[in-house]
């Protein structure tokens, strides 16, 4: 074979000078080549991922994500820039710009189909957000499939894909919401705030979540859903925030939701500050009991900003955690 | 109250984005749940060391699974399609699917312009004959010079291979005649460069990309677990030709990558294959890409 192997030059093997040489060499039942140029296609990627867990079947759902120009403040709050920015660069991840992905959950106990969230709707949708329903149907639902709808907490990239146009999005659901979460967001006065983004915020509540509580079942911590979905109090990211945990044949995850937001910083270093906690301490506290307990526990995961498809283990790493997301451990 | 049917596992099979210029879409040709890791990784250890180590990587110690991921790159220029998969004979066991998903992508197998073989092993030339014809049929092939010559002349095929040189003289090396053989340093095509990563087989390559000023390194197959092989490359792979030599360039090339802060792409890691390194003392460690190519 030696003796046909071509003297070629460093660059350009098969463009440029190499080129004539390599179509010299091409013959017999191969066409020409063309050098077809085929136009690039922008990127793009998957939208469902599904695996089961005892009995059930779990469905993750890609309702999109916003490009954010900025992950100071947002995450550190508390924190000098200097710091954060290092540390996103020893995690090889961009110190001024991020993506923030939203991952509703669809549980499947073969009795009933529980979605967990509903994505971000019309309302971030020219900006590459609320695309869940697609997602949803590729996936192999349609929204009359969905019996009950779960809210871990009324924030608009959690509720606002429950309404389109005025009209129920998911037709024969029932609704099921934290109390304390309902209370708390259903208050009128909240739209009189001088906050504004507490008002755009309760208005999205007052447009999707307001209309369908005559459908709702308003629940506690440690209340069960259906069989083998029970709440679990999560308080601080939102008065009234809750994860939810599942358990069937024996196996058990969690569906931590808005309890840590940015797979790197808000697990490596969970007393950082982040914007999106209303009640920034009770969060850092509750963050850390919950990850210490699916750490200690082993199990798997759902957080809904993790990366897609967002379903992963939670480390010990020194004082904070690390996410470690699935590889094939569901899918045997 | 609608029935809900449940239909089993489904994942992403596919997954495209931006390297400067290029345009790189990962495809999942195929899995395979096998038992193990070991012995197949670690075969010159006590299991009891490779279990301890799976339980701590939140892996079952008792099955394993592999997956196929064959390489599209669209440098504006030029479709160049590295490894091919497992191709028909691997249809019965739910792999060989690379043709289909590629259709469904809008790469038309038509549209290939190069093929580049990093090594002759069946889940990488499996998918270059269809039918009794060519898959790419416009494409021009690129081999490995040293991988060629070891596979054609036929000399020191351990037993285990012995199907493996069959296979690869009946679908492989009749491209001879069409091919181009190449070896470490030299380019495909600009942005596309061999490099050195024997041991795995004699003469197996990975590949570094370059686009405007971004880069990638496809390391193909030098590391075949994502935990085993990352955290303890000196424990041996069934799958390597030259264990001690397969170690060697697992570390030289790990060490690269850690370096730059290279990102890299693996036929075998998990899917989409696409991560970096991480460094904890002396160990490595797979950290998946998250949203770095999606900004």
């Amino acid at each position: 074979m030696t003796k046909d192997t071509f003297n070629i030059s460093r660059r350009g093997l098969l463009a440029g000078a190499g080129a004539a040489a390599a179509a010299a060499t091409l013959s017999g039942h191969l066409a020409a080549p063309v050098f077809a140029k085929a136009p690039l296609l922008g990127a793009s990627r998957p939208t469902h991922y599904r695996f089961k867990l005892g009995d059930f079947e779990i469905t993750t759902i890609y309702d999109g994500a916003l490009a954010i120009p900025k992950v100071h403040p947002i995450f550190g709050k508390n924190q000098k820039i200097e710091d954060v920015k290092a540390y996103l660069t020893q995690n090889n991840l961009p110190t001024d710009k991020m993506t923030i992905s939203f991952t509703p959950v669809i549980v499947n106990t073969g009795k009933e189909v529980v979605m967990f969230d509903s994505g971000y709707g019309e309302e971030r949708r020219a900006k590459g957000a609320g695309k869940a329903a697609t997602a949803l149907a590729a996936a192999g639902f349609t929204p009359d499939q969905i019996d009950i709808i779960v809210i871990t907490h009324c924030h608009p990239d959690h509720v606002s894909g429950l309404m389109e146009n005025g009209k129920a999005v998911y037709p024969n659901a029932r609704y099921v919401a934290g109390d304390v979460e309902y209370n708390f967001w259903s208050k009128k006065d909240l739209l009189e705030s001088s906050n504004k983004s507490m008002v755009r915020r309760a208005q999205a509540v007052q447009n999707n979540v307001v209309p369908l509580a005559e459908k709702a079942t308003f629940i506690k911590p440690g209340a069960d859903v259906v069989t083998g979905i029970t709440s679990v109090k999560a308080f601080g990211h939102t008065p009234g925030h809750m994860c939810f945990h599942i358990e069937s044949a024996g196996k058990r995850f969690l569906i931590f939701a808005d309890v840590t937001n940015h797979y790197v910083v808000s697990l490596a270093k969970p007393d950082w500050h982040c914007v999106f906690d209303m009640d920034a301490e009770a969060a850092v506290v509750t963050r850390k009991k919950i990850l210490d307990m699916i750490a200690a526990d082993k199990i798997a995961s759902a957080g809904y900003h993790m990366p897609f498809p967002a379903v992963g283990y939670v480390e010990k790493q020194g004082a904070g955690y690390r996410w470690t997301p699935a590889s094939y451990q569901l899918d045997l | 109250m609608v029935s809900p049917d449940q239909d089993g596992v489904q994942r992403p099979d596919w997954y495209q984005f931006k390297l400067g210029k290029f345009e790189i879409t990962v495809f999942l040709d195929g899995v395979s749940a096998r038992d193990g890791p070991h012995p197949t990784f670690g075969s010159n250890q006590p299991p009891e060391s490779i279990h301890a180590l799976l339980r701590e990587n939140f892996l079952p110690s008792r099955r394993f699974e592999n997956l196929y991921i064959p390489v599209l790159v669209n440098t504006g220029k030029q479709l160049v399609l590295i490894d091919t998969g497992n191709g028909p004979r691997g249809r019965k066991t739910g792999s060989g699917r690379l043709v289909a998903l590629m259709n469904n992508s809008g790469y038309a197998c038509e549209r290939v312009d190069i093929v580049v073989i990093t090594h002759g092993h069946p889940d990488h030339i499996g998918g270059m004959i269809e039918d009794g014809v060519p898959t790419f049929p416009n494409a021009r092939y690129v081999f490995g010079a040293t991988e060629f010559d070891y596979w054609n002349k036929g000399e020191n095929i351990p037993d285990a291979r012995v199907q493996t040189r069959e296979l690869f003289m009946k679908i492989a090396a009749p491209f001879a005649a069409q091919a181009i053989f190449i070896n470490p340093g030299d380019d495909v095509v600009p942005g596309l460069r061999a490099f050195e990563a024997f041991g795995h087989s004699p003469g197996h390559m990975a590949y570094h990309l370059e686009s405007a000023g971004q880069q990638l390194l496809l390391w193909v197959d030098t590391c075949n677990h994502y935990v085993v092989s990352l955290q303890r490359p000196d424990w041996h792979v069934a799958f390597d030709n030259d264990p001690e030599q397969a170690a060697a360039t697992r570390k030289r090339i790990f060490a690269m990558l850690h370096a730059e802060k290279m990102p890299v792409i693996g036929h075998h890691m998990p899917f989409p294959g696409l991560g970096f390194l991480d460094k904890r003392g002396e160990t490595y460690y797979w950290v998946p890409a998250s949203y770095q190519f999606n900004l």
